[in-house]
């Protein structure tokens, strides 16, 4: 026998031993998670990471919904039936029940939906990428080779090891029935584990997407840049004032404090009136169907009609 | 572990065997086998394959993540009341998984309040319909209304497409005019009054 195959036979050897702790580990994990009642659960999508990212292992207890706070990470089922795995970003109260508003670590918005919960599962730990591992397990090939590789392992449980451990020979004499106990034992604890398989998580993503930029400014109409007066004659005033575009009519007030008021539809307008003064402006008016919009006054001017009539 | 001779010598020849070992790893190819059982998939979830996908969700408008409207507002040239603009909004999921999708919006802006308590902006969402005309004067043709018209308020998380809709498929789109009116007997009073329209999309990849 050559050293090249004393190598592989020890490094075998090894690889057996540590698949031994962490089976052995896994089982005490297990048995630990089924005493504490942790219910685990497998997020399918990614809409917690980076915290949790796709494929991770969560570890949920079951609390009271009074428990909850914000940023806790629980599992809850939607409307759909569906079970989200979130953040709580906010917490309602509604009788007995409780309003959880969750939101994905990698979400913009919060979920649609606030839900409803009396009790809720909560996040007490993860394990990052081992839903791959499990995954690749269920697929086709994963079932093959993880097939195989029980199948081999039982033979070995049977049979030992092939050609035998130097210290082996001594240790297959002895103990015989301690040993079958804890293989019985770890054959329960793996059939129970069958029994009480995690639920599928997917924790779905939203996406929210901003359309701006609608500024909506309703017109305004400008009033005549200049008025002016002039044409002062006897007992009377003519005012002038330019035009606006669009407009379709201009409305002169005048009189004391600009209380009489006339629509004119062109640029100018005479006041004929016995001695009297008065405040005028005006303004411009322009019709869309079914509304008429004015707009501020002009520039105002006083005057005075008399037998020489003043205007400033 | 006793710290006595011969029990820890015992102890030792225990943890070195063949078969004892063997069992420990078995445990481990049950508990894969265990979470990886048919139990394990029950749920609704529409997993194929156990296979776990690192999907993306991306529901972008007109081809971005943050779309600014350009023919939908009216403030280059003002509105005067019974104008009328509109845009098509293309609604794209960008990502690899099916999308539903939900939109919401309202008025902002200085004077919104305004706006919103006479109701003289009106909104009208049709899918499927094209922009006609130009300007403010533009409509929405074709297609089927989903909203509308109904007046705009100042609260930006009104419903407009309530029920998600959808559901798109990885790649594909739907188009939506989004058509704003603004009454054709609005008051004076709304001379120089600005607003700004605000609509968020939201999609989710919850298509169930």
């Amino acid at each position: 026998m050559g050293a090249l195959a004393t190598g592989l036979r020890r490094a075998s050897d090894r690889l057996l031993s540590v698949a031994a702790v962490v089976g052995a580990l896994a089982l005490v994990a297990i048995a630990a998670g089924l005493v504490l009642g942790v219910r685990p659960v497998f997020l399918t999508s990614g809409s917690m990471a980076p915290t949790l990212p796709t494929g991770t292992l969560g570890l949920m207890r079951e609390v009271p919904a009074s428990a909850v706070e914000v940023g806790d990470v629980v599992c809850v089922t939607s409307s759909t039936g569906q079970r989200v795995t979130h953040r709580v970003v906010g917490v309602e109260d509604a009788g007995a029940t409780r309003l959880l508003t969750l939101q994905g670590d990698a979400n913009r918005t919060p979920d649609p939906q606030p839900y409803a919960v009396t009790d809720v599962y909560r996040l007490v730990g993860s394990v990052p990428h081992l839903g791959y591992l499990v995954g690749w397990a269920s697929s086709p090939t994963g079932l093959l080779a993880v097939g195989a590789l029980a199948a081999g392992l039982l033979v070995l449980v049977v049979r030992g090891g092939p050609g035998g451990h130097p210290r082996s020979a001594g240790r297959r004499r002895s103990g015989g029935g301690k040993r079958r106990a804890v293989r019985g034992a770890a054959v329960g604890a793996a059939v129970t584990v069958i029994a009480a398989g995690p639920a599928a998580q997917a924790a779905p993503w939203t996406d929210a997407t901003t359309i701006s930029g609608t500024t909506l400014t309703a017109v305004t109409v400008p009033p005549p840049a200049t008025f002016t007066c002039g044409g002062l004659g006897v007992l009377s005033v003519t005012f002038t004032w330019s035009a606006v575009a669009g407009a379709t009519s201009y409305t002169l007030h005048y009189g004391s404090g600009g209380s009489q008021t006339a629509t004119i539809a062109g640029t100018s307008a005479t006041v004929v009136a016995a001695i009297a003064g008065g405040t005028a402006w005006v303004v411009a008016n322009r019709a869309y169907g079914s509304t008429t919009w004015s707009s501020v006054a002009s520039t105002t001017r006083t005057y005075t009609v008399a037998v020489v009539s003043l205007c400033s | 572990m006793g710290s006595r001779g011969g029990r820890r010598r015992a102890s030792r020849r225990r943890f070195t065997g063949v078969r004892l070992r063997a069992a420990l790893a078995l445990g481990l190819v049950g508990s894969l086998g265990a979470v990886g059982s048919a139990a394990y998939w029950t749920d609704d979830v529409t997993v194929s394959g156990t296979t776990f996908t690192a999907g993306t969700l991306d529901l972008q408008v007109n081809s971005t993540d943050a779309y600014a409207t350009t023919t939908l507002g009216m403030s280059g040239t003002p509105m005067v009341p019974g104008n009328t603009s509109a845009e098509v909004l293309t609604v794209k999921n960008n990502g690899n998984v099916p999308l539903k999708y939900t939109l919401e919006g309202g008025l902002g802006g200085a004077d919104a309040a305004t706006y919103s308590s006479a109701g003289v902006l009106r909104l009208t969402v049709v899918a499927g319909g094209s922009r006609s005309g130009s300007g403010n004067a533009a409509t929405c043709t074709g297609g089927t209304t989903i909203y509308g018209p109904t007046a705009l308020t100042s609260n930006t998380s009104t419903a407009i497409i309530g029920t998600r809709r959808g559901p798109i498929a990885a790649a594909g789109t739907e188009a939506l005019c989004f058509q704003i009116t603004f009454d054709a007997a609005a008051a004076s009073s709304f001379q120089g009054k600005t607003a700004t329209a605000t609509f968020v999309a939201t999609g989710t990849s919850d298509v169930s």
